[in-house]
């Protein structure tokens, strides 16, 4: 753990794999390692969006809180990541971030991250790319989601079923691309 | 040779206001100029996709349209702007139907030349990339109200759907 760089990190995660060695450490460089103790809350719902994080050891519980009932909708795991498309742009975050475990996780700002994009390194432009496709993919899984309840008749057990799966489906890990 | 024509329509357009003369020539190299009648169309929903227009003059209906034939109108675009750059970053079939609502030039850029670009470090490829980022995330968020809608119409007693509803208006 102690010889693990922030490149090296990032390295391991498929947002990342189109990215020089070189580039890798630019980014790198902009990257803090965060340590989170076991039900230490990164954000709340709401909260303002402004760095993205990569999960390299333990388990950060992605939930929501609906009237005092605490719904989990997702598990980050190593090599999984949150809050990426803080990195397009900052926006309010959607659900709020818990580590279940002591967990290490490495954070990339927007502003650095801006900045390295202004100066027109090619680090960043590989990740927004990345980033595209992976908003593109979230896309056709909400119209999908769109399609199947627009064809169903309301009030079945199917039409509930099909809303729950939302819930997982929009806040799943990033599927492994590219 | 690239054409004098294309970089000088180029140039007219903000989007290229500030790319270097070379590279400007690299772009009208690669370009190629499209001419669309009223009621042709620039692209189909659901057909492979490798290339966008920046449209020179004319106006393009965005549509998208369902299995059963209903069109539904998405935006209407015109002059400076662009259509289907989703293409040059995903390998999936289009998602709406553009047609021409007027007489349209356009300049047409495929994929593998903006490919070419991006991995030659072109300014405006950089720059174009980063506006592609952002029209994919504000789809997302129209596709999320689109759902939001979706789940409007079930029976709001049952918490579950009230319960979804509130964390896509938080997504948005």
């Amino acid at each position: 753990m102690a010889l693990l760089t922030a490149g090296d990190a990032l390295r391991a995660v498929s947002l990342f794999e189109t990215l020089s060695d070189e580039e890798l450490d630019t980014i790198g460089a902009i990257a803090h390692f965060d340590h989170f103790n076991e039900g230490e809350t990164l954000f709340l719902t709401g909260d303002p969006g402004t760095c993205m994080w990569v999960v390299v050891t333990g388990q950060i519980d992605i939930h929501f809180d609906v009237e005092g009932t605490d719904v989990t909708l997702a598990s980050i795991v190593r090599k999984g990541i949150l809050g990426e498309l803080s990195l397009i742009e900052p926006q309010a975050r959607s659900a709020s971030a818990r580590a279940r475990t002591d967990s290490v996780l490495l954070r990339i700002d927007y502003s650095p991250f801006a900045e390295l994009r202004d100066a027109l390194h090619p680090a960043p432009y590989k990740l927004l790319r990345e980033l595209s496709r992976l908003v593109c993919i979230r896309i056709r899984s909400v119209n999908q989601q769109i399609e199947l309840l627009s064809r169903m008749t309301p009030s079945t057990v199917e039409r509930r079923k099909a809303i729950t799966d939302i819930l997982t489906m929009l806040w799943k890990p990033a599927p492994h691309h590219g | 040779m690239a054409d004098p024509r294309i970089a000088h329509r180029l140039r007219e357009m903000p989007l290229f206001a500030d790319v270097r003369p070379k590279e400007l020539a690299l772009l009208a190299l690669v370009m190629q100029e499209v001419h669309f009648n009223v009621g042709d169309l620039l692209c189909r929903i659901h057909e492979p996709a490798d290339s966008c227009y920046f449209i020179v003059e004319g106006e393009v209906e965005v549509l998208n349209e369902n299995a059963r034939g209903d069109a539904r109108h998405l935006a209407t675009l015109g002059p400076g702007m662009v259509v289907g750059q989703i293409a040059l970053v995903d390998e999936d079939p289009r998602s709406a139907t553009c047609v021409a609502r007027s007489a349209t030039y356009a300049l047409q850029l495929d994929k593998s030349d903006f490919d070419m670009l991006f991995s030659s470090g072109s300014q405006f490829a950089y720059r174009f990339q980063a506006l592609i980022a952002l029209t994919t995330v504000d789809q997302l968020r129209q596709a999320n109200r689109r759902l939001n809608e979706v789940i409007g119409g079930s029976n709001a007693e049952d918490d579950i759907f009230a319960q979804v509803q509130r964390i896509l208006e938080g997504r948005s």
